[in-house]
Order: structure tokens, then C-alpha cells, then sequence
């Protein structure tokens, strides 16, 4: 009884997504426009002419498939860790695969399928989910429309958590445990230019059923969020993240997962977020705050990381982090540090080794030596 | 002998040329002779970051740029994106993971000139030099 009208709304939300999308694409001033052909900041690999034009292969920038607009591409990382007191492994932690497509200047099509899903050695592995699949139509710079499922524009680490695009193969918890990594819905953003930087605002909702969904510790049911940032053309830039979620059925009595939802009864959860990047030279600082608390009942969990990042020598980089969190009661907090060095031979690779240590064990990321292999293919 | 060392050493100084500086390129930002908008640096900044997507009239930028390795590029970079090349890939990186890639690489000057002479959603950049009458400079890099 309880279905029966939220698939009625469901229904509606997705007729109103796509009369929006209609209207985006038709009313944009010259929606037709000429070409935006899409470039390569370095020379392709391999090239070879056919008759939809060049297929050519750029490391790191993927595969043009011709005249099409269809690029394919993706990443890999091999992880190699050693946890304190217990066993060393070796594994494929992910494979990723874009299927990236430009049919219409206004239009923007992308999809990230995960080929092997495993985030632990002892869980089950899951092939072919999809992490991502959405469409962007684009009005006006300060006005484009994303439908699909698409990254939860929550802090900074979530949107570009890719391996090869961070700078340690562990991921601070604060980045993982409060919210979804993904919402399945539709988003308003777009950015303004006051003159030395970029003001950019996501609003985003989740009304309808999770796509694909992995068990994340606060798989979402329902969501509303809202991002603001400013990037300065000089190096940095500051961003603040709200979300409402419910958790789904399922999740909403686990606790262990860190989902504090026990007393709320399925109820609301506020998350408020802020986080900063400072880059000058060699040096980059990094660092994000989450706050997260059900509406009613206990369960509140925060917490905080604040990342250092120095070119010792050429390509070769010091990595130092600290991580403070709080789990829900009666989960203890947590203190956590990060040595590592990230090696980039080319642009597109990393290698990367780390010692992680706690004051106590977190089971989401537990003490030991990390080290990974990634490239962006 | 210390002294007659040092009177040597002084002498050497003063008699070597002085270290050739590289000469700064003088650039100009060029768009089709159709468009009237003004940009400042900042702007151009955001559209060949690709940050900024459409002009004012709504229709959508073709941003060109040049090879990589090219001085004018790295003269572009310095100046307009006040970034060196290690800090755009890792910006084209974070950027790619959406799937949006850099502007589109042109081989020559000439080339650019010729595209923006014929696109007027066209922008690129070129040595101040080669600037004629089928093109509009916006900006001036000198």
C-alpha cells in the first residue's frame, strides 16, 4: 500500500524531468550551434584514419572513436595491502569503464560502468554495476540540467574519488561514512564568474529509486541537497554541502554499517558539509568537514580530515593526513594518520605506497601498509 | 694572491654577457570580427578551462588551443591560466573523470586564425604579429 503512490509520484517526477529537458534543450538561445569538437591536451598515441574519421587513442584521455563524438575510456587500480594482523592481498579493486558521448553541443552523455566491485577481499564480487549514467543539458552557464545517477556533489574527495585522481589509495571516512556516494534523480547547477574566480551551485534531489544500488553505509532512499562553491582563479577555493536523506529499507536498522539510524525510525538525516583546497607551487592543502544527524533520536556522527600534499622532487610527492572521526554511539572515535609518497611517471599513472595508524582499529579502514598501482586509460 | 684571484673573478663577472632572458611572446586573443564582446583576462581564463561555455547570446565557445610544447602555449598558460603544465593535467584529469575534455588543439597560428576567421563561436590565441583584419583582438598580451 505503501508503494502505490510513491510510483504514481515517481511516474509524475519523471514526466516533469523530461518536459524539463525538452524545454531546457528547445528555448536555449542557437541550440543547434555549431561544433564543439573536443580536444587532447597532449598528441594521441594512435591514430588511425577510417571511414567516420581518426580513431585515436590518447593515454589518459581515452579512445575517439571518429567523427561520432563517442569517446571510450576509463581507469584501473591494483591494490596491494597489509593489514596489522592480518594478511597481505593482492587484487584488482577496480576497473572503470566511460562510455562518454557529445551528440549536440547542449548535450553531454556519460556512463560509468564498475566491472568488478569489491571493496573488501571478503566481501562478494559484483560485476558490471553502474556507478554512473546521466545526461547533461546545458541552457546557460549558470543553467544546466543532470538527470541519472550521478555523484553526490558532497566535499571534494567524493567528486573526483576515482584512484587515479587521489592522492592515497586509503579514503578518509569522512568522505564515505555520512552520505551516499550517489544520488539517482536529477540536478539544477551551474556556475556565475565574479572576476578572479567561479561561484558554482548544485541543487539536487533523489525521488526516485536508487539505481544499481551498492550497499554503501548510508544507502539513501529519498534526498534533497544543495552545494555552493567559489573556485579563485589563484589556487583556491572554498565549498559548503547540505543533504536531507532517508535511509533505505534495509538499512535503516544497521547500525554496524554506521547507519545510526536505530530510534529514528527511517526518518530524516541533515548533513551539513564544508571543505577548502589551497594550491600554490609545489604545496597543496586539502580538507573537508561532515556533520551528520538524524532529525530525531541519537545516532549523530562528524567527522573531519585535513590533507598535506608536497612535490619532494620532480613527480615525486609527500602525502601527510589526519583524520578525526566520530562514529554514532556506542562506536568510539576514531584518530587516524596517513605517511605516503604518490609517484606519477606520466600524467596518467600513479604509484603509490602508504602507512596508515590509529589510536584504535576502524573497520572501514583499518591500520596497515597500502600500496597501489592506478592509471587513467 | 687571494686578491689577484678575486680581481679575476670580478673582472670575469663584469666582462661575460649576461644571460640571455627568454623573450616573452606577445600574444593576442582573437574571435570572429562578428563578436563584440568585451573580455578581460579572467574570462578568457574561465573559457579555456572550460568553465565558462557559451557567450553572452547563448551560443556555445569553441575554445582552440595550441600544442602542447609550443611556446605560445606555454606563454598562454603562464600569463592568462597562471598555471604550469603539471597543474592543467591534473585539472584536465579531475575534469575528464566527468567526461569533459580540453579545448581543441590547432597546430599553427595560422590555423587558428583561419578557424576563428570562419567560426564566430570561435576564440584562440596568436603572436601579436600575425593578427590581420579577419580577425577581432579582444585582448592583447604583451
Amino acid at each position: 500500500m505503501r508503494e502505490a503512490p510513491r510510483t504514481v509520484k515517481a511516474a509524475r517526477a519523471r514526466r516533469a524531468m523530461l518536459a524539463a529537458v525538452v524545454l531546457l534543450t528547445w528555448t536555449s538561445p542557437t541550440a543547434a550551434a555549431g561544433p564543439y569538437p573536443p580536444g587532447a591536451d597532449r598528441p594521441p598515441a594512435l591514430a588511425l584514419p577510417t571511414p567516420i574519421g581518426d580513431v585515436g587513442y590518447t593515454p589518459g584521455r581515452g579512445l575517439r572513436v571518429g567523427d561520432t563524438r563517442l569517446t571510450l575510456a576509463g581507469y584501473g587500480a591494483v591494490d596491494l595491502v597489509h593489514e596489522e594482523g592480518g594478511p597481505t592481498t593482492l587484487r584488482v579493486e577496480s576497473l572503470d569503464l566511460f562510455v562518454i558521448w557529445d551528440p549536440l553541443a547542449r548535450v553531454h552523455l556519460f556512463s560509468e560502468i564498475d566491472t568488478i566491485d569489491q571493496e573488501d577481499p571478503h566481501e562478494e564480487r559484483r560485476n558490471f554495476l553502474t556507478d554512473r549514467l546521466f545526461g547533461d543539458f546545458a541552457g546557460y552557464d549558470w543553467l544546466n540540467l543532470r538527470v541519472g545517477k550521478f555523484l553526490t556533489p558532497v566535499g571534494r574527495w567524493n567528486q573526483i574519488h576515482a584512484r587515479p585522481l587521489v592522492w592515497t589509495t586509503s579514503r578518509p571516512l569522512a568522505t564515505e561514512l555520512p552520505f551516499d556516494p550517489y544520488v539517482t534523480g536529477a540536478m539544477l547547477f551551474g556556475s556565475r564568474f565574479p572576476r578572479t574566480g567561479t561561484l558554482t551551485y548544485s541543487l539536487y534531489g533523489q525521488f526516485t529509486n536508487n539505481f544499481d544500488v551498492e550497499p554503501p553505509p548510508q544507502a539513501q532512499d529519498r534526498a534533497v541537497g544543495a552545494r555552493l562553491e567559489y573556485a579563485s582563479l589563484g589556487g583556491w577555493s572554498v565549498g559548503g554541502s547540505y543533504l536531507a536523506f532517508t535511509a533505505l529499507p534495509g538499512e535503516r536498522e544497521a547500525p554496524e554499517r554506521g547507519a545510526a539510524a536505530a530510534g529514528d525510525q527511517g526518518g530524516w538525516r541533515h548533513l551539513t558539509g564544508l571543505d577548502t583546497l589551497w594550491q600554490r607551487g609545489p604545496f597543496e592543502l586539502m580538507g573537508e568537514f561532515a556533520f551528520q544527524e538524524p532529525a530525531r533520536g541519537p545516532g549523530r556522527q562528524w567527522g573531519l580530515y585535513l590533507q598535506a600534499v608536497e612535490e619532494v622532487v620532480r613527480r615525486v610527492y609527500l602525502i601527510q593526513r589526519y583524520e578525526y572521526y566520530d562514529h554514532p554511539a556506542p562506536e568510539p572515535v576514531v584518530n587516524l594518520g596517513v605517511l605516503g609518497l604518490a609517484y606519477k611517471p606520466w600524467p596518467f599513472v600513479v604509484l603509490k605506497g602508504e602507512y596508515l595508524f590509529a589510536d584504535r582499529r576502524a573497520e572501514e579502514s583499518p591500520p596497515g601498509v597500502k600500496s597501489s598501482f592506478t592509471i587513467l586509460f | 694572491m687571494r686578491r689577484a684571484s678575486i680581481l679575476l673573478c670580478t673582472a670575469m663577472a663584469l666582462l661575460m654577457p649576461a644571460p640571455a632572458v627568454p623573450e616573452e611572446r606577445a600574444l593576442a586573443i582573437v574571435v570572429h570580427p562578428a563578436r563584440t564582446a568585451a573580455l578581460g583576462i579572467e574570462d578568457v581564463a574561465h573559457i579555456f578551462l572550460r568553465k565558462r561555455r557559451f557567450w553572452d547570446d547563448g551560443a556555445p565557445i569553441v575554445a582552440l588551443n595550441r600544442e602542447p610544447g609550443t611556446a605560445a602555449r606555454a606563454a598562454f598558460s603562464r600569463r592568462v591560466l597562471r598555471a604550469d603544465p603539471a597543474q592543467l593535467e591534473e585539472y584536465w584529469n579531475h575534469k575528464y573523470f566527468d567526461g569533459v575534455f580540453p579545448p581543441t588543439v590547432l597546430s599553427s597560428c595560422i590555423a587558428v586564425k583561419r578557424y576563428v576567421a570562419t567560426d564566430r563561436n570561435a576564440i584562440g590565441y596568436i603572436d601579436l604579429s600575425e593578427v590581420d583584419d579577419s580577425v577581432r583582438v579582444v585582448l592583447k598580451l604583451e
